[in-house]
Formats: C-alpha cells, structure tokens, sequence
C-alpha cells in the first residue's frame, strides 16, 4: 500500500539519506532502526507528506502521496515526538478535539480505560508523567479507524505494561489488514516484523 | 522568438553560481569605471555647472544625490520582491541572495534618501524632520526594509530564513500602495497650512541633464553593488565545493608568488 | 478497537471553539488586553497632563496605539503553542483544507482581544473625556480594525513560528504593516469628533478587511506548510 522510492534527503547541504527504497503491504509491520541522527524521524515525517524529500517519491496505492494528498491523509494517523497535547486540558478534553464530538466522549473514556488511563482522565496534563502522557497520545491509536500507522519511537518512556498493551493494539490493528510504520530501539515480541536498519542509506 | 529564446537561456546560466562568478569578475571593473566617471560627471556638473534655482538658491542642489537615491530605494524593493518571487518559484539559490543583497542595498539607498532629504529640508522648510507624505512612506519603506533583513537573517535555517523573507517582502509589495495610499490620505488630512511643500511638475532642462546622468550613475552603481554582494554571498555558501577551494588556492598562489 | 468513526473533517468550528477553550483554561486570555489597554490609558494623564482638552484631542489616536499593541502582543502565541506541542504539525496532516483551521484560530483570536477591546472602549473614551459623538464610531473602527490587525497579524506569526516566542521580530515587521489601519482608524473617530462624514474612514477599512480576510487564511496556511518542511 505504501511504496518510497529513491528518496534522498539533505540538511543544510548534508545528505542525510539517500536511495532509500522500501514498499510496505497490508497486514504489514514495518520496523526502522538505525543510530541516532540516521533520519529516521525525518523519514517518517516525509511519509506523513510534513517535509518533501528531496529526490524520490512517496506513493500509497501506486498515487502519489501529494497529488492525492486529502485521501491520502484520511488513511494515516502519525505520532510523533511531539504528543500534541495541551497542558492545560484534561486528557479526556484533549482527546475529545482529537474525536471532535462530545457525543464521542464515552467512547474515548472507554478507550482511556483501556489504556490505563480512567484514573487520570479528568486531571489536567500538567500533572501527568511523561509516560502517562505518552499513554494519553497513543490512545489516538484506539480511536483511529486509518489504515496506516506512523509511529515514531511509541515505546519511548513507556513501562512494561504500556508497551504490552501497545503491542496488543499492533496485532490486532495488524489482523485487520491495517499497517504500521515505526521507529524503535527496542525489540518487540510480535511475530512477522520485516526490519529494515536505516543505516545502509546513510551517509 | 529565437532571441528572447537566447535570453532566457542566458538567464538560466547567470542562475549557476560558478557562471555568475566568472562572469560578473569581468564586468566588474567595466562598471565600476562607468558607474564612477557617470558619478563624478553628474556630480561636476550638478553642483558646479548646472544653475541655481531662482527660489531655493545652491541648497536644491541635494537633489542630484536625493532623487537618485529615492529612484532607487523604491525601485530597489521592487527588484528585492521580484528576486524572492523568482526564488519561491523556481527555488534557485542565486535569486534568494540577490534578494539578500538587494535589500541591504535598498535600505542604505533609503537611508540616503532620508538623510539627504533631511539635510535639505533644514534651508527650504527650516527644520531637518517634517511628516510630509513622501517623508513618512519613505520612512516606512525603510522600516519594511529593515523588516525583510531582520527576517531573513533570523533563523537557524538560512534557507528558511530566505523563503520567509521573500515571502514578506511579498507581503510589502501588496502593502505598500495602500500604505502609501493611505499616508498620503492621511497627509492631506493634516498637512499644516504653513507648510508648502515645495513640489515643482516642471524642472529646468539645464537642471535636469545632469540628474538623469547622476540616475545613470546610480543604476550602473546600484548594479556594481550588487554583484559585489552578490560574488561574497556565493562565496560564503559556495565553500564546501570544488571550485570555491580551487579558486582559493589560485590566489593563494598568487599572493605567494608576490 | 472500538469502532469509533472519528469524524475528521474538523474546521473552522472546532478549531474556534478549541481556542475559547483553551483561553479559558489560562487566565487572564480574555482579560489580559483590556486591562493592558486600561493601564496604558492610565499613563496618559500621568505622562502629558490631567487637562481635559488636551486629552481628548489625542484620545482618538492614543486609544488606536493601544489596540494595536495589544493585538500585537497577543498574535505571537497564536501558532507558537501549537508548533511547540505539535498540535500544529497534526493540523496540518488533518484531512481538511488548511484554510478552515486558521481562519477558526483568526476569528479565536479577534474573539478574545478586538471584541473584547471594542466592547470596553467606551469607558476609555470616558477617562480621556472624548466626546461622545466618537463612542459608536470608536467602536465600530476597533471591531473592524481589530479583525484586520488579527488577520495581518496572523500571517506574520506564522512567518516567525519557529522562532519561538519574545522575539522583536514579529513586531519589527508587523509594525508597518499596521501603519493603514492606525491611519484609517484613528481617523474615523477623529471625524466624528469634528462632526464630518466618518463612513469614509470606516469603509476603507471594510475595504481593507475584505482584502485580509481573501488573502491573510490562504497565505498563512502556504507560509505554515512551507515552514513545517524544515
């Protein structure tokens, strides 16, 4: 469903990557590694359509990802570094403008549930760890209903429990014929993982 | 048809770095020579020749540096803009620092502009600073100046930097009829009775061949400046490659040798 | 997965309804200008003199400044939040034209500082003792203007987003940009004052919003997508 070919990326006139090429089909789980500063994000963020690669192209169902960009962006949730949550909201407020209904509200509860969360949904982000925050964020996961996933480093500051339960929402996303793109430094215990390590494309 | 074909092609080769170096490395000297003997020729003839005017007597003669230089500082915007336009467009590296240059150009033109009017202004209106109209917009085409080299030399990124500068001299180019529109507006609104500006349709031709030769040379000058600029902003992004360190070490060698 | 069909054509409506929200949670969003404006006010008699004639003729003018300055002062945080916590990257890989957002944070932002500003203006006009034929123009140029300001201004915030915020960019650059509207704007009242045609003023304004309002959305999501490249 997803295709890169040949992308090459540059930063400031430093090639960051280059040649990259990689399809990912249904059902699929796609794991980037690599050492810090190979690009991995960077990738990541040009999958999302954010940044333009340099060279090379992006293409989802043989399209490309620009040309066809709304149909492409409604089959896409991307998490990022960056959680995209208001400090001053409870995670349940944040979520809700994620779900945009209040008639949506006990379905994100319950997705909050699942994630370990009820106890903290009404507090304000301020006073959530960073790995309850992590939580909270990785809950948009819960309510998407696109097929791809892009998810950079979502193990990151989460505990045991947490990256079991993500692993749990992968499978089952998986089965569904959905597909995930991530980064990670850690290894993961799910089955049929294709791994691709980044650093034979940097320079 | 084949011509402008010609053209365009020679404007794609100036738009190569390397090609602009060599190139304007010869035609610097030509224009230094023309842009100083048009200068020094405007000049002799303006302020030692030309007659003085009947009301405002040897002081009006500050227009042979104060009209050229006001020609500038707006046309010298308009160059700026265009060059960013050219460069969100066609992202070509060579337009964004002509965009650079141009703009400091343009501010110090504008400053000239203003401080010659200034200084002008002291014998034919008895005080350096008036809020006239054509002082206050020149004054805020100074600060858009200032605004676009501000930007472009904000960021982290320079190329980013670049793109948003070109994108707000943009933005000042939408602006500037309707500031200029509006002060002007505004001016008649206010203008004190006392004041007349001194606004002559009609100009003496014996007054008026030496500042189109001082127009001339400040074009050609404005010109020399710009490619000065211009060969120091290529050097200074150009020196990882090839033919920067070459060049180098040619003169490096020279310098030895002597 | 609970089936939730996430309704994702969000527009200029929640992203509006987002922003009251969030300046509810912070206080002073919604108070912070009126009472930066009334503080300003209050150096005036300080700063010039306590003679009402005096301040009346400058009220019209000192009265615009401090609009502008607020308005100044409160663009910044418009998109710098949002870039900081990357709830401006997930905007801008929303499903959706961009132009709905940004024009729902704008109208946010007039919400919570023009209205605000206009609104509370005529008490003001009273502590500068302006007379009272300029109340209603006043108001009218403020809440026109101040629309304006938030729309120019928003695409100059969004030129400097990546900068972070306490920069003396953003105003350096705004500042001329703004100088159309103080014009039109302090002359609206000015006219009324002197009892003479004040639709003028007021039209070229309308004139000038008009053109924002066509311009400012579109270019600000152009300027947001080229800068998130980086």
């Amino acid at each position: 469903m997803l295709q890169a070919e040949d992308l090459m990326f540059e930063r400031n006139g430093c090639t960051i990557f280059s040649g990259v090429n990689f399809h990912l089909n249904e059902g699929e789980l796609l794991l980037l590694q690599g050492i810090n500063g190979c690009g991995k994000s960077t990738l990541l963020r040009i999958l999302t359509s954010l940044m333009r690669p340099h060279q090379g192209f992006v293409n989802s169902y043989g399209e490309n990802i620009h040309t066809n960009r709304y149909e492409y962006l409604r089959n896409i949730t991307f998490i990022g570094h960056q959680l995209a949550l208001k400090s001053a909201l409870s995670p349940l407020d944040n979520l809700c403008w994620a779900a945009s209904s209040s008639k949506e509200r006990q379905y994100v509860f319950q997705a909050m549930d699942e994630m370990g969360l009820s106890a903290v949904s009404r507090l304000p982000c301020y006073r959530l760890s960073a790995g309850q925050l992590k939580r909270v964020a990785l809950t948009r996961l819960f309510l998407s209903n696109a097929k791809l996933w892009l998810l950079d480093e979502p193990f990151a500051a989460l505990d045991f429990s947490g990256v079991s339960i993500i692993e749990k929402l992968i499978e089952r996303h998986l089965s569904q014929n959905g597909s995930v793109l991530m980064t990670s430094h850690q290894d993961l215990s799910l089955l049929n993982i294709r791994k691709i390590d980044m650093s034979i494309w940097c320079r | 048809m084949i011509r402008s074909f010609f053209n365009l092609i020679w404007l794609y080769r100036l738009s190569s770095p390397k090609f602009f170096y060599r190139i304007s490395g010869r035609v610097i000297p030509w224009l230094f020579l023309a842009s100083i003997t048009l200068l020094a020729v405007g000049l002799f003839w303006g302020l030692l020749i030309a007659p003085p005017d009947a009301r405002q007597g040897h002081s009006f003669r500050i227009i042979y540096i104060h009209v050229p230089a006001s020609f500038l500082a707006l046309a010298g915007y308009y160059f700026m803009a265009a060059a960013g336009a050219v460069g969100l467009v066609w992202r070509t590296k060579m337009s964004f620092w002509f965009m650079k240059s141009a703009a400091s150009i343009g501010a110090a033109m504008t400053f000239i502009a203003l401080f010659s009017g200034a200084i002008w202004g002291r014998p034919s209106w008895g005080t350096y600073w008036v809020w006239d109209a054509r002082v206050t917009s020149m004054l805020i085409l100074l600060f858009l100046y200032l605004g676009v080299m501000a930007m472009i030399r904000a960021f982290d990124n320079s190329e980013l930097g670049q793109k948003n500068g070109a994108i707000l001299g943009l933005i000042g180019t939408v602006n500037v009829p309707i500031i200029y529109k509006s002060v002007d507006w505004w001016h008649t609104l206010h203008q004190p009775a006392t004041l007349k500006v001194t606004t002559e349709s009609s100009i003496h031709i014996d007054m008026l061949q030496p500042l189109l030769v001082m127009i001339a040379g400040f074009y050609l000058f404005y010109a020399l400046a710009i490619c000065l600029f211009l060969r120091a902003e290529i050097l200074y992004h150009e020196q990882g490659t090839s033919w920067v360190k070459e060049l180098c070490a040619r003169r490096k060698k020279v310098r030895g040798v002597l | 997965m609970c089936s939730v069909k996430i309704r994702r054509d969000i527009g200029f409506y929640v992203y509006f309804r987002r922003e009251l929200a969030l300046a509810r949670s912070a206080f002073g969003a919604t108070t912070a200008p009126v009472l930066f404006m009334f503080m300003g006010v209050s150096l005036i008699p300080l700063a010039l003199s306590s003679d009402t004639a005096s301040q009346s003729s400058i009220a019209p003018g000192f009265v615009w400044i401090m609009v502008l300055l607020a308005s100044l002062m409160s663009i910044e945080r418009i998109f710098t939040f949002d870039y900081d916590d990357g709830s401006l990257e997930q905007m801008l890989i929303s499903p959706q034209l961009l132009v709905q957002p940004i024009f729902g944070k704008v109208a946010a932002h007039w919400v919570l500082t023009g209205l605000p500003m206009s609104l509370s203006s005529p008490m003001m006009a009273l502590v500068l003792s302006l007379p009272a034929e300029g109340y209603l123009p006043m108001m009218l140029s403020i809440i026109i203007g101040s629309a304006y300001l938030s729309l120019v201004g928003s695409v100059c915030a969004s030129l400097t987003v990546s900068l972070g915020r306490g920069g003396f960019l953003l105003p350096i650059t705004l500042i001329p940009l703004y100088m159309p509207i103080i014009i039109f704007g302090s002359a609206t009242i000015d006219f009324a004052v002197n009892s003479m045609d004040w639709s003028f003023p007021l039209a070229v304004m309308g004139f000038l919003l008009c053109l924002a309002i066509a311009i400012c959305p579109i270019a600000v999501a152009a300027i947001l997508r080229s800068t998130l490249l980086f």
